[in-house]
């Protein structure tokens, strides 16, 4: 039987970045001209090894509407900040001009990367909000555990087609590999 | 169109007191996806103790286990728990009564230039209480090939234990 989890698009990071966009038709980082499209529902992303070329740095993304970051503060986003090594945090925003994925700094040091599997829903609607779900699971440029569970939203009824990933004052260096897939209706 | 969720292997036990899932992780994949599918202790309650194995099958001990997780209770507050550098990652809960799961998404662990990370959720039931879960995440800080794991209890016997591993390709 076919599966039903379907690779659409992934790029892996053959020198520093600024950002990957997955999907995002020919805006899309791969070459592979993708989108999220009508075809699925729901979409996910995995990200393994995502590390800053540089230290101290925080990962965002943005979704895309015909190939292009949504760039206005309309993300909000709430969630848990689980550390290894520290008290939790409730991590509630709204009206950012950016979602963020671990709600800390990577670092340079070795192993201070983030992973991260993200659902996408009502991405191609484009009278509905956009939703995802974060999970992440990273180390800080200190070398400590911490990780997100929670979600985001972009409260504009567009058509998504992709979404972007990089950190915010630096760039995404040498391995990190982000991958799209739509889940089968 | 073939999928990108791909199914590696089911490993099950009854009367057992932990569950090796050998062989599991490869270089044919980077993220792995594992679904404890059932668990019931024979009597008593217990957690659950996940050890990574090493590339000759042997359960990685030492203190290279961090880990944070979210507990949450129907019954009762919600409760953090955080550790670093332990021999194990515990967590969850599990009883005689009913059976409960959880879905783990594992990174890199046949990377041996990579630390071996892991995040989680949780589902269970504690009799006379209800239901009870974790949102979790960890790493293993070595730099090694890991080829499976190991499941227990913080004690007891197994009266039934199965796991699932798949690869996201």
């Amino acid at each position: 039987m076919a599966g039903s989890l379907i690779k659409i698009d992934e790029f892996t990071v053959s020198s520093p970045i600024a950002s990957v966009i997955l999907g995002g038709g020919s805006s899309g980082s791969s070459g592979l001209n993708a989108s999220i499209d009508s075809t699925y529902d729901v979409y996910m992303v995995k990200i393994n090894n995502m590390i800053p070329s540089t230290d101290y740095l925080l990962g965002a993304f943005r979704f895309t509407e015909s190939g292009t970051p949504n760039t206005t503060s309309n993300y909000d986003r709430a969630g848990k900040v689980l550390k290894g090594n520290a008290v939790f945090q409730n991590a509630g925003y709204v009206n950012e001009p950016q979602g963020y994925i671990t709600d800390d700094r990577n670092g340079t040091a070795g192993n201070e990367s983030t992973q991260l599997i993200m659902y996408i829903f009502n991405a191609n609607n484009s009278s509905e909000y956009t939703f995802c779900t974060v999970e992440s699971t990273s180390r800080n440029a200190s070398g400590d555990l911490l990780g997100r569970q929670g979600g985001n939203v972009l409260t504009v009824a567009s058509g998504v087609d992709g979404v972007q990933f990089y950190y915010v004052g630096g760039n995404i260096d040498t391995g990190s590999t982000f991958t799209l897939y739509g889940l089968k209706k | 169109m073939a999928g990108s969720l791909e199914f590696i292997k089911s490993t099950s036990g009854t009367s057992v007191s932990s569950l090796s899932v050998t062989d599991c992780f490869s270089a044919d994949y980077d993220v792995y996806e594992i679904s404890l599918v059932d668990g019931q202790l024979t009597t008593g309650v217990a957690n659950w103790v996940l050890e990574f194995l090493d590339s000759s099958g042997t359960p990685i001990t030492t203190g290279v286990y961090d880990r944070a997780f979210l507990t949450l209770r129907a019954y009762n507050t919600f409760l953090e728990t955080k550790g670093t550098g332990l021999g194990n990652y515990t967590f969850g809960y599990v009883n005689a009564s009913e059976s409960n799961g959880f879905e783990m998404f594992v990174y890199n662990p046949y990377s041996s230039s990579d630390y071996t990370f892991l995040n989680y959720q949780h589902s269970s039931f504690v009799p006379s209480n209800g239901g009870y879960g974790n949102k979790g995440i960890g790493v293993m800080k070595s730099a090694q090939t890991v080829t499976g794991i190991k499941l227990s209890g913080t004690s007891g016997t197994f009266s039934s234990i199965a796991v699932s591993v798949y690869g996201v390709k």
